[in-house]
């Protein structure tokens, strides 16, 4: 170690993958492919704010709930199941939790509840599991048909208290979806309210590069330089090595607006949001416009990489860029392993 | 026959007249000189000595023999919970003398323990409630029962519901309550015989994981 290597590091090893000529329900897919996401940012060139209608979907659903100290046997209980599993989408992942050396747990909006617990403490569960990496189990129960509810009490209850994060969204319009609030309140159970960070800005730029004549793993890399508020062109190579991308048919404007929006967010909201971006897009009359919406993974949380990857709990860091454009969408999507 | 022989006089008689009614009628006289015509040779002991009969030991049957004879067969239903319950309360008693259950339960770092878990490990589990808290296979967890049958890799245990269930011990760890103590093996610890638990010399220190 003479002269060990102090700056200039390798970039770590990240997986990446791009889909071109996808549609809206092509990207619906694949962004319907995990349930939890931290971050959601938006970006849409040539505006100065996002667009209203795509605000509001964000302030209407802005509300998640934290359960404190909570036993997972409360989940089985014959009434939750009937009043809120049967009757909605519920979306609970165990918070700030790390799956490589913690227990972790998530109830899916399917109404399964999945448990993803070390070896040692799967032993003593009785529940039948499969194997996961790193000395882990996960056990699966359909919230929907339990056969022997006791059984999976007294299981349940041998687990830790949980914090958990929990978004229920009804089949219905009658029940408000705080009413999940009210029951376990009810119940004595510690719950508070959360609600989204949302952050706008708009940063001044030369020119918007295009999705058409450029790789989208460069505008995805100049996106988040100015999601970070990064200086775009720095002039000491030492500080930075970054140089902006350049393209024959890019947006002449200066005018950008990223709306960055964190918290707990599920899939659902993700996919209205695309939806709406994407009626955004069409509305657009300018050549070659697009905008983009960029989806990060919950750490923590079950994830699968694509289709033919099974879904579980995995530390993982990963972000998925869709670009949407009139004809043609881009899907661009890049993630990493954290232990591997 | 030899002269030391007592000889029954009944028999000799009875003999005798046999001897009359069937042997001709001339050679009659001569059957009293011929009875009393002494062998040479006869007093004389061969070297060859008679092998006398050995008893044969009486021999209880093996393992395979009484397996063969379904001694070891309990079927699921053949066992009630309330028939074993007295075999439960004896065991209760024996279990308490031989820890020793009047007194305090040793520390686990003085010396009495190493005494303590040494009488445990050589004690006999028929009797014993055991339930299973942890396991390799989910599915053995949570039953429970009195034990009935301790075999080198198995107990058997007749469940509240009246279920005999079979449970391997190397992949479980067994839970018991004795009055208010509350005792927790691993069943890996135990796979030896029970006849040959109580002679046997047990390793001091054994990692507590399945």
């Amino acid at each position: 170690m003479l002269c060990p290597e102090v700056w200039n590091f390798p970039p770590p090893k990240v997986i990446q993958s791009k889909k071109d000529n996808q549609n809206l329900e092509s990207v619906k897919n694949t962004l319907n492919l995990n349930w939890f996401y931290k971050s959601v940012i938006v970006t849409c060139p040539d505006e100065i704010h996002t667009p209203s209608f795509i605000k509001e979907i964000v302030t209407e659903n802005s509300d998640y709930y934290k359960l404190s100290s909570f036993s997972l046997t409360e989940f089985v209980e014959p009434a939750f199941i009937e009043s809120f599993v049967k009757a909605g989408k519920l979306f609970c992942l165990s918070a700030s939790r790390n799956c490589i050396i913690q227990n972790c747990a998530a109830v899916t909006p399917d109404g399964v509840l999945i448990l993803h617990v070390l070896e040692h403490v799967y032993q003593t569960l009785g529940f039948e599991g499969k194997k996961r990496p790193f000395g882990y189990y996960e056990v699966k129960i359909d919230l929907k048909s339990i056969k022997r509810l006791e059984k999976v009490k007294i299981g349940l209850s041998k687990l830790e208290l949980f914090d958990i994060y929990l978004i229920w969204e009804p089949q219905n319009e009658k029940p408000c979806s705080s009413s999940v609030v009210k029951y376990f309140h009810e119940r004595g159970i510690k719950i508070s309210v959360n609600s989204l960070d949302v952050k706008n800005i708009s940063p001044k730029i030369t020119e918007a590069p295009s999705v058409k004549d450029l790789d989208p793993q460069e505008i995805t890399e100049w996106i988040g330089m100015l999601a970070h508020q990064t200086d775009l062109s720095p002039t000491e190579g030492y500080i930075s090595s970054y140089s902006q991308p350049e393209s024959e048919n890019s947006l002449k404007t200066t005018r950008i607006s990223l709306y960055i929006v964190k918290g707990f967010i599920p899939m659902s909201l993700v996919t209205k949001i695309s939806e709406k971006l994407n009626a955004y897009v069409m509305s657009r009359e300018t050549d070659h416009y697009w905008s983009a919406i960029s989806v990060q993974s919950d750490e923590n949380s079950p994830w699968q990489w694509n289709t033919s990857s099974p879904k579980m709990f995995q530390a993982q860091d990963s972000s998925c860029n869709v670009f949407f454009t009139h004809q043609n969408h881009v899907v661009h999507c890049i993630g990493q392993l954290k232990y591997s | 026959m030899s002269s030391e022989e007592p000889i029954n006089k009944e028999a000799a008689e009875a003999i005798i007249s046999f001897l009359k009614a069937n042997v001709s009628k001339s050679a009659i006289p001569n059957i009293e000189n011929e009875l009393k015509t002494e062998f040479v040779l006869a007093k004389k002991r061969s070297k060859v000595q008679k092998r006398r009969k050995t008893k044969k030991k009486v021999k209880s049957l093996n393992r395979k023999e009484k397996k063969s004879l379904g001694f070891y067969t309990i079927s699921r239903d053949s066992v009630k919970y309330n028939d074993i319950l007295p075999m439960n309360q004896v065991w209760q008693k024996y279990i308490s003398e031989v820890l020793d259950l009047d007194k305090p339960i040793p520390d686990c770092t003085s010396k009495a323990w190493e005494n303590f878990t040494t009488s445990l490990y050589k004690a006999d589990f028929h009797g014993s409630e055991l339930s299973v808290i942890r396991s390799k296979c989910p599915s053995y967890v949570g039953k429970s029962g009195i034990c009935i049958m301790d075999t080198k890799n198995t107990f058997k245990l007749v469940s509240r519901d009246n279920v005999v269930t079979t449970i391997p011990k190397r992949e479980s760890v067994f839970e018991m309550y004795l009055n208010k103590l509350k005792i927790t093996v691993f069943g890996k610890h135990l796979c030896v015989r029970p006849a040959e638990r109580s002679t046997k010399k047990i390793k001091g220190r054994l990692l507590p994981d399945l």
